[in-house]
This record gives structure tokens, C-alpha cells and sequence, in this order.
């Protein structure tokens, strides 16, 4: 259901644009601490070495080591969230828009202070558990910012019948994904080899699941004449399952199972030699040994961190997906349609006008 | 982690298991070790045959503990942001992130070392092992540390030396309490002695122990390339039967006879089958602890050599083979002793090896080659 003669929210669909648009970067800014292992690089907190925040002297910021430079530049633009969050309350509310927007509005004020709340706590007791937590928080305060400019949005289509459960399924299969990344990210120097493998095959059977569903959602929405979102979902998916791999290779080079002895030793045992076969594929497109990686360097920093950061986009357009379905269910654009109302009463011819054919998000 | 929450060094509890010390015999060796080393959060530094000189507290202190910045672009806890999660906190090759990893990190406990410039049974020097920081290992997980302050992979190097050596006296000292104390005897802090000075004076002695590997002959020559070929496929070299026909790597068929250990799986796989038939609880906990135990095969040459491609690297690795791995020294195992083949005879097979090289002489190990690497480099241009 629409309203297309209802006056259309303004500052606060803009500014929930703006916020959703620069939460991204923070998210990748914070996956760049975290695969640089920068979290600590500033050992003070709100201040930056003594100064206030914003007065650090920008010459060191800017010139200074690497590390210091994106943990402060992470807490500068995570200040510029936290700000354009209040602007984002305030004009929700003096906009009056519906109790839901302003009622996302201020939840998501709250998340972002809890969420800077745990990145200063993680700086001032250096505890990885707490980069764990607000590694996983970040993410959630992304679909909160996608959740508000679905919310203000003018226009929503229909459900689709095949889909529905799937798309809204989606978001929190993904998100348990991200979940389970983030543990093996931030897993302690003192951790056991064994309980990381079995993260690690966590995360993998997981990504099966979700890379199903996703592809399933895109299939459905290809029948369904949602071939832009469902082609950018499928191309999200595709780079992120790309960069899956490309991150452990990154970082702990070809696994036991296709390393090029795999077929030797496979054959001393007498097993099976299905594995080095697809190894033998492989070795065709890739070379059988690599040459060093180098840490902290702009490849491998940037496959690792784009690979937690692109999880987070996959989540965000899943979330715009399923909140598209969600709205038209019924329940939530009946609060929508009392605030309006009050604001701008629309003739009741409008509401039997045929629904607006561009998408909100897409 | 002790029950005050100070972290504390992993005990090499598969050694102690399968060497059937009891439980106090093997806390008392705890507390000799913390009385010399102190823990990763503070390392302590025995002056015992000059170890305090050989390595500095300041720079071990720098790698220990949580990370940390107190001063822009000083980091504290360098071990534990660079090294910990695949090396372990301990340096026994069991960080978190190691069972999935082919090759396993190196455990650093037995002091031996592949990638180095010295005789095989001496311990490498600093400069070796800040060699394989700079340069990573090509095939492994392990990656060039290059982008680090010079002075951070100076102490790098040396913690790892630090840790080795740590490693090294609590093997001495769990032999010496299975072979010289009954049950009811603890090893104390005067044992330590002994051993300990053994052990820092091959580490302060590994200078004097370097393979000298001055070649006077063009590597890109046809004829030493043709002659290092010909020596290369010959009974009397045997690099064929590892490392396969013109440097291929070994192909299929291969059976069990060709299956070897490296000394660390070696040992592994020696434990666990002991652990099965000794019925001991201790040992069979500690032994389904260990990783699976993985052969060595013979690396193929076509590719990016995990030890670097310089042909001074190459021809100590002929010379003196590689340590704890079943590849063979083809020169005397110390200097004036017997050999298998003579210093002309290795670099031929210098050559051949670095003709079969996918980046020769372009390639970063060569650019980042000692001095006379590059001096013959330019003669060869």
C-alpha cells in the first residue's frame, strides 16, 4: 500500500540516507582495525592520547603511524555518526514522523552510543572479547540505518508469496554468519587450535546455507521482475564467497587438503584421490605455491577487511529486501498510514492508486 | 592462563606425558622455567653464558604481553598482534589458527631451524631468523614482515630465540628428570645450570659456524647449467628421488617406502603411536591433543622455494641439507670433513636449480639478496 498524494518525509529520509551511506565506510574502517590489529593503537579513550577527540593535532593524525591513523580516524567518523544520529532524532521528531520512525530513531541513538560505548571499553580494559562484541554490534547498527530509510521511504511494492519467509529468513541467517566470521577474527592469542577449526567449519557450513538462500531469494525475485535487486544480490554473494577464499589464502595460504602434497600423501595412504583432483583443477587456474604474503599489506588488508565489511552490505540489502516484504504485510503501514493521515490527510481516492514502480533501495 | 589471570607458557605436556613424569615433577619444572624466563606478560632474562647480552629484555619486553600503544607508533605485545595466533603463544606452533595450515607453523621449542646460513646441527643466527621475517616463506602461511619498523623485527627475531631457547632447556630438563631422578625427586633450579649454558653458547656460537658460500663461477652459464643437470639426475647427487625428474616434484605413483617425517611430525607420530599402546591416560589426552602427523615430500624446484631463491641460500641448502627435514647434505658436516660432493659440484646444481626458478633472478628473493648475491648478479649482467 502507498501514499503518493501524502506529503513525503524530507530531512528525515535524507539524513537516514546520509547515516546509512556513512556507516559503510565505518564498518570498513573498523574491519581495517581489526585486520590490522590496530585496536589498541590509541591506548586512551573518549580522549586520543590526552586530547579531545576532535582536537588531536590533525598533522600527527594524518602523518603519524598507520595504525594511529585509523583508530582515530575510526573514532572521528564514528563521532560523525553518532552526530548524524541526533540530527536524524531530531528531525524524525520534529518532522512528526510515525511513532515507529522516531521510535527507530531513538533505538538506534541508543545502539550507537552502546556501540561507542564498547569500543571505548575495549580500548580502556584491552579485552579482544569486547572487539568481538562491538565488532558484531557495528553491523546490527548498519541494518538499523537501512531499517529507518526503508521506514521513511515514500513508497514500498508488494509482497512476493514465494520468497516472503526466505527474504525475511535472510537477514538473520546472515547475520549469524557475521557472527561466526567475527569470532574467528577476533579469536585470542591463547585460543585452542582445535575450537578455531571447528569455528571454522562453522562458518563454512553456514556460508553453504546463506549463499543457498541467497541465491534462492535472487531466483525468486528474478521471477518475480526484481532482476536489479536480485542481480545485485547475486553479484554481492558471488564477491563475497570470492573473498571468503581469497581471505584464507590471504592469510594462511592453500589448506592441508589442496596443498600440492595432497595427492602424494594421499596416495602413500591408499585413500581416496578425489580431493587432489579438484587440487589438480585448481593448480591449473592458481600457482602451486605462492609466494609470501605481506603482512599489513594493501592486498591482503584489503581482501580480509572487504570480506567482513561486504558481509555487512550482503546483511543490509537482504534487510531492505525483507523490510519491503515485512511493510506490506500490513501491520506497520497501518501506523504509518495513521501518521500520515494526521499530517496530511490524503483523498481516499489515492489509496486505490496503482502502487509507484520504483523500488526504495534499489 | 594462571588463576590470577597472568597469562603463562604452555607446558610441552606431550613430552612430559610421553616421557612419564608425574604431575609435581613436571611443576617443578614449571617453576624453574617462570624463575628463568618469567611469562609472556614478563619475560625475565638468566644472564647465565651470556644470554643477557645475546639478547636484550628490552626489546623481549617489548614483543611480551597484551597489544598495546602507550606512545604513537611504539607497539607493545609485538609477538602477540604478529606472530601468537598460528605460533602460539608459547612458540609451540599451536596458535589457534595452526591446525589448518599446511605446512604447520614451526614450533620453536625443539631450537631447530630450516632457514639458516649456519652448519645443520648449529643454531641459526639472528640475522637468520630476521632473514625469514623480512622475507616470509613462499608455499606457507608465514608472510614477509617487511612493513615493520626495523627495530620491531629486530626484537621479533630475538624473541623467537628467546622462546627457543625457553623450549630447549624444558626438553634438557625433562630428560635429565626421566633419566637421572626417581619419582619422588623434583628438578630444581641448579639443574638448569648446566644444560642451559650448553644451550645459549650454540646460540652465541652460531656465528662462528656460517657455511661460506663465496662463488666465483657464472650461474648463467649453459655449461654449468648442462653440468648441474647432469649431477642433478645422477645416483651420487639423489636429488631425483625426492624432488623428481627435471625438478617436476614428485609425481604418482608414490608408495609408503617414500613417505618421510620432518623431525617435528617425526616425533608427533612417534607419541601417538606410543600412546596407544602405553594405556597411559596422560599421554593418550595429550597425544589426541597433537595435530595429525603430515609427511615431507621433496618441494618441486619449478616454483618459489620455501627457504628463498638466492643462490647463497640455495648452496648452503645443498651443503648442509635442511635441518629436521629428511633432505640431505651433499657437503662435509663441518668444515675440512667428508663430503659427497665438492663446492664447484654444488653451485652447478645452484644453477640447474635457479635455471628451473619461475622468477630467476627478478623475483624479490634475488633483490633482497646479501651483497654478494647482487655482486653476482651484476657480473652475470
Amino acid at each position: 500500500m502507498s501514499y503518493p498524494n501524502a506529503t513525503p518525509p524530507r530531512w528525515t529520509h535524507v539524513i537516514a540516507w546520509v547515516l546509512c551511506v556513512v556507516t559503510f565506510p565505518l564498518i570498513w574502517v573498523g574491519g581495517l582495525i581489526t585486520t590490522t590489529d590496530a585496536g589498541m593503537a590509541v591506548p586512551d579513550w573518549p580522549g586520543t592520547y590526552g586530547y579531545n577527540l576532535f582536537l588531536y593535532p590533525w598533522q600527527t593524525w594524518f602523518f603519524g603511524p598507520w595504525d594511529l591513523f585509523i583508530e582515530h580516524g575510526h573514532r572521528l567518523l564514528a563521532s560523525l555518526v553518532g552526530l548524524v544520529t541526533i540530527g536524524l532524532v531530531v528531525a524524525a521528531f520534529r518532522e512528526q514522523q510515525s511513532k515507529r520512525v522516531r521510535r527507530l530513531a531513538v533505538g538506534a541513538l541508543l545502539l550507537v552510543c552502546f556501540q561507542g560505548f564498547l569500543g571505548g571499553a575495549r580500548v580502556l580494559i584491552n579485552a579482544r572479547h569486547l572487539a568481538l562484541l562491538h565488532g558484531s554490534t557495528g553491523p546490527l547498527f548498519f541494518v538499523v540505518t537501512v531499517l529507518l530509510v526503508a521506514a521513511t521511504a515514500k513508497a514500498r511494492r508488494g509482497p512476493d508469496e514465494r520468497s516472503g519467509w526466505l527474504a525475511a529468513a535472510l537477514p538473520f541467517l546472515l547475520y549469524c554468519q557475521l557472527v561466526l566470521g567475527a569470532t574467528l577474527r577476533h579469536t585470542p592469542e591463547e585460543g585452542d587450535p582445535w575450537a578455531f577449526a571447528l569455528h571454522v567449519q562453522s562458518h563454512l557450513w553456514m556460508a553453504a546455507v546463506v549463499a543457498l538462500a541467497t541465491l534462492a531469494v535472487a531466483v525468486f525475485d528474478t521471477w518475480g521482475n526484481r532482476r536489479r535487486f536480485a542481480g545485485l544480490l547475486a553479484t554481492v554473494l558471488l564477491v563475497q564467497v570470492s573473498l571468503g577464499a581469497a581471505t584464507w589464502i590471504a592469510k594462511y595460504r592453500y589448506p592441508g587438503w589442496a596443498h600440492p602434497t595432497a595427492s602424494l600423501t594421499a596416495a602413500a595412504d591408499g585413500r581416496s584421490l578425489a580431493p587432489p583432483r579438484v587440487r589438480g583443477w585448481a593448480m591449473e587456474v592458481v600457482p602451486a605455491t605462492i609466494q609470501p604474503a605481506t603482512a599489513s599489506g594493501f592486498a591482503e588488508t584489503v581482501i580480509v577487511t572487504g570480506h567482513s565489511a561486504i558481509g555487512s552490505l550482503l546483511l543490509a540489502l537482504a534487510t531492505a529486501r525483507a523490510v519491503r516484504w515485512g511493510d506490506a504485510g500490513g501491520g506497520v503501514t497501518a501506523t504509518h498510514e495513521r501518521s500520515t493521515t494526521v499530517r496530511d490527510p490524503a483523498p481516499k481516492t489515492s489509496a486505490a492508486s496503482p502502487p509507484p514502480r520504483e523500488s526504495v533501495l534499489v | 592462563m594462571g588463576c590470577n589471570g597472568e597469562r603463562e607458557f604452555e607446558r610441552a605436556e606431550l613430552l612430559h606425558a610421553a616421557e612419564a613424569l608425574t604431575e609435581p615433577q613436571s611443576a617443578a619444572i614449571d617453576r624453574v622455567l617462570v624463575d628463568l624466563f618469567g611469562t609472556p606478560d614478563e619475560p625475565r632474562l638468566p644472564s647465565t653464558a651470556g644470554l643477557d647480552t645475546l639478547l636484550s629484555l628490552d626489546l623481549l619486553r617489548q614483543c611480551s604481553g597484551e597489544v598495546i600503544s602507550h606512545e604513537p607508533g611504539v607497539t607493545q605485545g609485538l609477538y602477540g598482534r604478529h606472530c601468537a595466533r598460528c605460533h602460539g603463544v608459547t612458540g609451540d606452533g599451536r596458535g589457534p589458527t595452526a591446525l589448518y595450515q599446511a605446512p604447520y607453523p614451526r614450533d620453536f621449542r625443539p631450537g631447530v631451524f630450516k632457514w639458516k646460513s649456519t652448519y645443520r646441527d648449529a643454531q641459526p643466527t639472528l640475522a637468520d631468523l630476521r632473514r625469514t621475517l623480512d622475507h616470509g616463506v613462499a608455499g606457507a602461511a608465514m608472510p614477509s614482515f617487511r612493513l615493520l619498523a626495523e627495530r620491531e623485527r629486530e626484537a621479533l627475531a630475538q624473541y623467537v630465540a628467546y622462546l627457543s631457547i625457553r623450549g630447549e632447556l624444558e626438553r634438557e630438563l625433562v630428560w635429565f628428570a626421566a633419566e637421572q631422578l626417581e619419582e619422588n625427586e623434583l628438578v630444581r633450579p641448579s639443574d638448569a645450570e648446566l644444560p642451559l649454558t650448553t644451550i645459549v653458547s650454540a646460540w652465541r656460537g652460531a656465528e662462528d659456524r656460517l657455511v661460506d658460500a663465496a662463488a666465483p663461477i657464472d650461474l648463467r652459464d649453459a655449461s654449468v647449467i648442462r653440468a648441474g643437470r647432469e649431477l642433478y639426475h645422477t645416483e651420487r647427487a639423489g636429488c631425483v628421488k625426492c624432488h623428481g625428474e627435471g625438478g617436476q616434484g614428485l609425481r604418482l605413483p608414490v608408495s609408503v617406502a617414500d613417505v618421510d617425517y620432518d623431525v617435528w611430525n617425526a616425533e608427533v607420530r612417534a607419541r601417538q603411536r606410543d600412546a596407544a599402546r602405553s594405556g597411559s591416560s596422560r599421554l593418550i589426552a595429550a597425544a589426541r591433543q597433537a595435530f595429525p602427523a603430515r609427511p615431507a615430500w621433496g618441494k618441486p624446484l619449478a616454483e618459489p622455494l620455501r627457504g628463498g631463491d638466492a643462490p647463497t641460500d640455495l648452496f648452503r641448502r645443498l651443503h648442509q641439507g635442511i635441518a629436521g627435514t629428511p633432505m640431505p647434505g651433499l657437503g662435509p658436516t663441518r668444515p675440512g670433513g667428508d663430503r659427497s660432493l665438492g663446492d664447484e659440484e654444488l653451485w652447478t646444481l645452484v644453477a640447474y636449480a635457479r635455471s628451473l626458478s619461475p622468477d630467476d633472478e627478478s623475483g624479490g628473493a634475488l633483490a633482497d639478496a646479501s651483497a654478494e648475491d647482487v655482486a653476482m648478479t651484476e657480473v652475470k649482467r
